[in-house]
Order: structure tokens, then sequence, then C-alpha cells
């Protein structure tokens, strides 16, 4: 739990730092000074235009916290809560709920991102909505199986003969058993959106230049691989760690079963 | 014989309310393919050439008409023609199909496959080296985007040391490395799937006598409890078709592999509203395929899945 706590802290820390960091214009190019190595003056150096890449790479570091966070909680929200209820209701609105679930997995979310974000534009916004839409068979997968587990104890089956209202059982007793199995799923999915909205930045249709994504300053800074790896190196970096972490701060040991079998 | 008659229903609705969504997401966008097609042939855009060219390309009828033609012809066989150049789309298809379906089904068969063997190794030893081979790899492909691996790939082969020729030639390397990459990337969540379920299987009170009795551990595993193994494998594969062949998009693209991708960047360049309808339709028909003959594996291996 310590260290929990712990990455917890790590992460508020960046997000503040993320986003109170004075920094400088990310529009104000410098043509005298370009390919500047990193210094006091531009921390990770300068690109082939002169900016300073800490400013756009800070941008880009908002610009995927807001994709990510968007992303998360419509599918986490909206999936668990129409899973939930499709278990409890079953019926037709099981039905109803599985056929959303089935075709938002079908329709691969990579190629709809691409197709709204060239012909409406590339907004962080929109790319963390679509990316949310797509997402959210998973969870109603998920929390639609759980649920139905849950509904078999016998605790559920003593609610409801005592008449507590459906909501009170749902999300006040079977919500809380069966969230940290969501919590875990939640982080895998945050480092794949993360993923995602950079490999959607990379190709890169519609995007706005002014807007830097760590996905697009790598598009723009691939030519420079070999004479200024640095502008490369940031951001993959940066995408890579940020992925890590979801992925580690979401882990929950107390899930992992290491029960020993005939074999070992 | 009523489950069958559901799942097909299923299919024929996801068709159908995609085709209906794709038609009406096309219509909204603020350029038509009017305006994109005036300003490639640098023509002003006065009240009779727009009137003329809306006629042309069939877009003056009311939506519905334009929609049940459209779909009558594509139920039929008949795909239509690109707005802009007039080529047959399903010609047009066909020829880039290929590329981007081999992508998608060499690379998850190839991937599946070593999924399968390195999970079965890493289920029997805990901790062995297969172990924690595939729980790095699990952490790697979720830490590092596909198109970052290609990038550097292309860099260490093609620039460095100059062994393969990613964008002269035939192109085969760059089909072979997107295949491997898919591969790579489907390999290490399926094999921790596959890992999962061995180590449920072992927990069982039949694996527990067979190697009681003396039977060779590997026997027992491989032949006894592989069907369960397999059944989780295959329904991982299922929900990740989707995603394998949003892969395929990022990597064509890096790749310049002249796939479906590639023509749907151009398309979407020029608003050309046939092509892009008939591409999300093309996927979707292009997933029941998949999810059909997936399913129909996992019938034959008899086993009982929840729904």
């Amino acid at each position: 739990m310590k260290r929990k706590a712990f990455l917890w802290g790590i992460f508020g820390c960046f997000v503040a730092f993320l986003f109170l960091i004075p920094h400088q214009n990310i529009k104000l190019t410098d043509l005298l000074g370009t390919f500047q190595a990193p210094s006091g003056m531009h921390w990770f150096g300068t690109d082939n235009l002169g900016r300073d890449l800490f400013a756009l790479m800070v941008t880009g570091g908002q610009r995927t916290l807001l994709v990510v966070f968007i992303s998360t909680a419509i599918s986490f929200i909206a999936g668990s809560f129409l899973g939930m209820v499709g278990a409890y209701e079953g019926g037709v609105a099981q039905s109803l709920i599985q056929f959303l679930a089935d075709f938002v997995t079908v329709v691969p979310s990579m190629v709809m991102a691409l197709i709204f974000s060239a012909l409406f534009g590339f907004s962080a916004g929109m790319a963390g909505v679509i990316f949310g839409i797509g997402n959210i068979g998973q969870y109603i997968n998920l929390a639609n199986g759980l649920t139905s587990d849950m509904m078999r104890r016998d605790f559920v089956s003593a609610e409801m003969t005592l008449g507590l209202t459906k909501s009170r059982i749902l999300f006040g007793h079977i919500f809380p058993n069966i969230v940290r199995t969501l919590l875990v799923y939640m982080g895998n999915n945050a480092s794949s959106v993360v993923l995602q909205f950079a490999g959607l930045a990379y190709i890169g249709l519609g995007t706005d230049v002014t807007s830097p994504d760590w996905g697009t300053l790598l598009y723009q800074y691939r030519v420079y691989l070999l004479t200024c790896p640095r502008l490369v190196l940031f951001p993959i970096a940066a995408i890579c760690l940020l992925a890590l972490f979801f992925h580690y701060t979401f882990d929950d040991g107390r899930i992992r079963t290491a029960e020993l079998t005939i074999f070992d | 014989m009523k489950k069958t008659f559901l799942y097909l229903l299923k299919w024929f609705l996801i068709f159908f309310v995609a085709s209906i969504l794709i038609f009406a997401v096309v219509r909204m966008m603020p350029s038509t393919p009017v305006d994109k097609w005036l300003d490639a042939y640098h023509l002003p855009h006065t009240e009779e050439n727009v009137t003329y060219m809306r006629e042309k390309m069939g877009l003056d009828t009311p939506l519905t008409t334009q929609y049940l033609r459209w779909i009558g012809n594509f139920v039929r066989g008949d795909w239509g023609v690109s707005l802009v150049s007039g080529e047959n789309i399903r010609e047009r298809f066909f020829a880039k199909m290929p590329y981007s379906f081999s992508i998608g089904i060499a690379g998850l068969v190839l991937g599946a496959t070593a999924a399968f063997f390195l999970g079965y190794r890493a289920a029997k030893r805990r901790g062995g080296f297969c172990d924690r081979f595939t729980a790095v790899l699990t952490v790697f492909t979720q830490s590092v985007p596909m198109f970052i691996l290609s990038i550097i790939i292309i860099y260490a082969l093609g620039v460095r040391l100059r062994i393969a020729k990613f964008f002269t030639g035939d192109g085969k390397y760059a089909l072979w490395c997107a295949v491997l990459i898919t591969a790579l990337y489907s390999m290490g969540g399926l094999s921790r799937v596959v890992r999962e379920a061995f180590r449920e299987e072992m927990k069982k009170s039949y694996v527990k006598f067979m190697v009681s009795r003396g039977f060779p551990r590997e026997t027992v595993l491989l032949r006894h409890a592989c069907k369960p193994a397999l059944a989780s494998l295959i329904s991982a594969v299922i929900t990740r078709f989707a995603g394998v062949f949003g892969g395929s998009t990022v990597l064509e693209f890096a790749f310049a592999i002249p796939g479906l991708s590639t023509m749907l960047v151009t398309a979407m360049d020029s608003r050309d509203y046939n092509i892009l309808q008939t591409y999300i339709l093309v996927v979707i028909l292009w997933m029941f395929v998949v999810h059909l003959v997936l399913h129909l594996v996992l019938q034959l291996l008899g086993v009982r899945r929840e729904t």
C-alpha cells in the first residue's frame, strides 16, 4: 500500500508540474538558435525551428493526459455502469447492452479515430471521446461477468429478499466488490490509450503543428534521427514512461493468485 | 439452431447500424467532395459548377435514395465507382486487401502459435526463463508503441546496417517486418492468457491424479489439458482482432505499404464518400469472417463457454 501511495504522490506532482510549470511560448521560433544543446535556457534544447523542446514536450504531455483522462473516464463510468445494469436486469436490457459491446469491439477504434480526425479536425478532446467509446466494450464485458458472479452470492439474494433498492444493491454492495478488478483493467487500458493516441498523432491526419503531441513531434523529427537523436529520444522516453507508469500504478498485487500446483 | 440465428442476426444488425452511421458521418463533414474536386482542378465554386458536379456525383438526390441505392448495390456486389477518379472501387479494394489482411492474419497466427508454446513453458516452470520473458514482453508491448519499434527497425536495418531495403524494391522486407511486429505485439499478452489457463488446469484433480500415476508431465499438459488453454487463447484472439487491424494501419503508414489504409488516407483527402463508406463495410465483413471462423474452431474444440 505504501508503494501505491508513493506512486500516486509522484503522479500528482507530475500532473501539477506539467500544468503549473512556466514554459516558453511553443509557437516562438528562433532561426538563429536551431538545434541548440540542452542548457539552462532551454532544458531539452531546441529543435529545427529553434522552438524550445521542453515547452513542446510539456504541452504534449498536457494533451496526452487530457486524452487519457477523457477516454478512461468515459469508458470506465459508462462501461461499468452498463455492464452492471445489464447483468442485474437481464432480458432485453442485457441483449441491447451486449449488442453495444459487440458493436464497439468489432469496429476498430483506431480506424474510427483516423476517419474522425481527418474529417472534423484533430483535437485532443475528440480523440479522447472516440477512444473512450471504442474501449467501452471491454469494460462492459468485464463488469458484466463480474456482476453475474456476484449475483450468485448469498448476500445479494439476502438483500433482494430484504427489499433493498436496486441502486443500493448494485452501487452500494456489488460495485465495491468488483471495482478492484475494474481498476486493474483501467490501468492497462490507460497505458494503451497513451500508445494509441501517440500512434494517431504520428499518422497525423489533420494534425495542427502548433498543438504538439508526442506522436506529432516524433513524426516531425523523424528525419533528424541521425543528425540530432535527442529530438526523437525525448518523446519516445516520455511515451514509454507514461505508459509504464499507468501499467504499474493500477496493478494490484492482491489479485494475483500465487497458488502452487503439483508441477512446482 | 436458435443460437446460430441470433448470431447471424447480431452481425446483420452490426453491419447495418455501421453502414448508416458511416453514411451519416461522411455527410456531416464540413467540406464536400464537390468542393475538393473543384479545388483540385482550380475551378471557381460558382452555383452552376457546384450543381453540375453534384448531379454528376449523384449527390443531388434525397439522402434516403442515396443510401438505399448504395447499400442495395453493395449487397449485390456492385461497390460503385470512386467519386473522384471514377475507378471501380471493388477492383481497387481487391488489389489492396491482400496487404492489409495478410499483415493481420499472418501476424496473429504467428503470434498466437508462439504464444501457445511460450505460455505452456511459462506455466510449466513458474519463475523460469519463459515466465519472466513473457512478463517482460507484455510490459514492453504495453509501453512501447508499434510505430516507435518500426522507426528503430528501419533505422537499424535499413540505415545503419543496410541489410534491408524498406522503401525501394518490391517491398517484401517492409511486409515481413510488419508481420513480425504484429506477431511480437500479440505474443506478449496472449502468452500470459495461455499461462493462466494452463495454471488453472494444473490445479484440477485430474491433472494431479495423472501426474501422481506417473504420466510424463509434458504429456499430461499438452495432450489432456491443452483444450481449455487453446480455447482461452482463441477467445483472446477474437477480442483482440479489431485492435490488430487498427495496429496494421499504423504499420502500413510507417513502412509505406500500399494497403487499404494508404487508400483510406487519400480518400479522406478528397472526401471520397464511396470509398470511405465501402472501407468501413469491408472492415466489418472481414471482422465477421474472422469471428465466424474462430467461433467455429471454438465449437470444434467442444468447449462450453459461458455467455
